[in-house]
């Protein structure tokens, strides 16, 4: 193979006049031969020279933060876990870092300030939590948390104060409108204004949420339900229509306002008297569950129906 | 990793102005915000003036298809905005920062700004790269890994500046970007404006009429939902006499120009 003489390689690190075709064939031989890259690199002006320098040392740092574990065995033979580490960021693993999957945890040290590159491994692939923020919205925790807390307290009440009626039953319509509200409401999400702007606002994205936090709070109110001997279809149905009659308000009022206004109403016709009476309303006796099924499919065609306001700011009230 | 340019960013455009909008009314609770306004912007750095009160964050948001307009007509990006189904298209092209926003405060730098591009559909891949990439447009490269709840004001602003720019938006719409920044950050802010205008659609608002001066290609003024000026930075700097109010000739420009309007209203 004829290499490029050095005249011509100078000539074109330094910016000379080439014609073109000599330089296509220059950069179509420089792609396929070290030596005559090796002469590239010595004949590069100073200030080419120090930038890719630079960006080599910014590359040996991360590089190296990768294989300290490996080099470590390898002792002095540190250019070649710099070669296993450079081939690893080709084959696309420590472009993970940037994911933010990777917590920053997972590549400190441990105790003893020796890396634990086998730990990594029992962590999920990247992009996992990106997937959870996407299914779930970032402000559901506390709501979900303070939700639960709220079905313990009633089945501990039920249990305590045996006269009453289940306060489970009373609440359980209600216990869903908190995270229907986490889920889109300006007032519980910080970066509301933010979310309102993006392409993926709107119907779609408010589903996706409420379903994945009312999915997470079903088997709490199950377990519930079960500890105060309520039976599931008498809590689950009332319980969905709130969800959906909070969505179908938030298309009129927000979201926000819409729990708050459906949540003090229940307690002030339902819940107050019924505890007031000590007897279970009428409205939670199964002669009710026909109209609780009629009020679902209400709300859901409103929901369907108004689903545009869902991409605006209002609807986050 | 080098981003490759995809034919849909180098395709000729089909619409005249990114951002046009005839006798637009947006209502801010019982009061009209905006109140018939007129726009025909294009590329470039747009500066958005006015008092307290004119409507520039009203503007900004029915811009930005966060709030609906109550009348008059938008077009973004040759998209006519009325229904929900335009509005996913136009905003994947439409980056925002709001004058107040919230942040998750657990979430590090890099996770905000990544669920954030996520959420403006930005194809899975290029997300990881593009993240980097603005955080170190705004210079919060190194800090990529903080947690939200230790940054300084600026630096949240900062932050918002990175999400509003991380999927290369056609328009860019700030509202009050430059509030909390110290005197350094907000040249080099200028800088990134600058640059961001050669190719982007870029509407600031501000009551720093040194911001637009400096960093604007042309000025806007607004004054009680209406706009009442439009021109070059230069053109405002000569609008001005020695005896109106300001500090230099674009302030002075300034409340010569709010003055004549508010004489002319009054007549």
């Amino acid at each position: 193979m004829t290499h490029a003489s050095q005249d011509l390689i100078t000539r074109y690190a330094q910016g000379g006049e080439l014609p073109a075709d000599a330089v296509w064939a220059l950069e179509s031989h420089l792609e396929s031969c070290a030596a005559c890259r090796a002469l590239l690199s010595e004949a590069a002006e100073p200030s080419v020279t120090d930038l890719v320098a630079k960006v080599a040392m910014n590359l040996d740092e991360l590089l190296d933060k990768e294989s300290v574990a490996s080099r470590a065995d390898l002792g002095p033979g540190t250019e070649r876990a710099r070669g296993a580490a450079a081939a690893r960021l080709t084959s696309g693993e420590a472009r993970r870092r940037w994911w933010p999957g990777l917590r920053a945890g997972r590549s400190q040290p441990d105790a003893s300030g020796a890396l634990r590159p086998g730990a990594r491994r029992w962590w999920p692939e990247p992009g996992t939590r990106l997937r959870v923020m996407a299914w779930a919205g970032p402000a559901m925790v506390p709501w979900l948390g303070m939700t639960v807390l709220l079905t313990a307290v009633s089945v501990a009440l039920d249990w305590l104060a045996t006269g009453l009626p289940s306060v489970m039953l009373l609440l359980s319509p209600v216990l869903p409108v908190g995270v229907v509200a986490a889920s889109w409401s300006a007032g519980l999400d910080p970066a509301s204004e933010l979310v309102a702007a993006a392409a993926r606002s709107g119907l779609s994205l408010v589903l996706r949420r409420t379903v994945v936090a009312l999915l997470a709070l079903a088997p709490v109110l199950a377990v519930g339900g079960w500890l105060s001997g309520t039976h599931p279809v008498e809590w689950v149905v009332p319980g969905l229509a709130f969800a959906l009659g909070t969505l179908a308000l938030g298309t009129v009022i927000g979201v926000g306002r819409a729990a708050g206004a459906l949540a003090a109403a229940w307690g002030l016709l339902v819940v107050a008297p019924g505890l007031s009476t000590q007897r279970i309303p009428v409205v939670l006796q199964p002669v009710g569950l026909p109209y609780w099924a009629i009020a679902i499919g209400v709300c859901a065609a409103v929901v369907a129906l108004r689903r545009g306001v869902f991409a605006r700011l209002g609807s986050q009230r | 990793m080098a981003r490759a340019v995809s034919t849909a960013e180098t395709a000729p455009a089909d619409y005249p102005w990114e951002i046009h909008a005839r006798g637009l009314r947006v209502r801010a609770g019982r009061r009209m915000a905006v109140d018939g306004m007129d726009l025909a912007l294009g590329p470039g750095v747009h500066g958005l003036l006015g008092p307290n009160g004119a409507g520039k964050t009203t503007l900004i948001r029915s811009l930005a298809t966060v709030l609906r307009a109550s009348g008059g007509e938008l077009n973004l990006l040759g998209h006519k905005i009325t229904g929900s189904a335009e509005l996913r298209e136009v905003r994947r092209a439409l980056g925002y920062l709001p004058q107040e926003f919230g942040y998750y405060r657990r979430f590090t730098l890099r996770e905000f700004v990544t669920y954030l591009a996520w959420l403006k559909e930005m194809p899975g891949k290029e997300i990881p790269g593009a993240v980097q990439r603005a955080l170190d447009r705004v210079g919060l490269g190194a800090r990529a890994d903080t947690k939200m709840k230790t940054l300084s004001g600026g630096m949240v602003r900062r932050a918002g500046i990175a999400q509003a720019i991380v999927h290369d938006p056609r328009i860019l719409l700030l509202d009050e970007p430059t509030v909390g920044l110290d005197p350094t950050q907000r040249v080099q802010f200028r800088e990134l404006l600058r640059d961001l205008g050669s190719d982007t659609c870029v509407l600031v608002s501000t009551h720093l009429v040194e911001d637009v001066a400096v960093a604007c290609t042309d000025v806007l003024i607004m004054d009680a939902g209406r706009g009442v000026y439009a021109g070059t930075p230069a053109e405002l700097a000569a609008a001005g006499g020695s005896t109106d109010i300001g500090d230099s000739a674009s302030e002075r420009g300034y409340t010569a120009i709010l003055a004549r309007h508010h004489a002319e209203v009054a007549a």
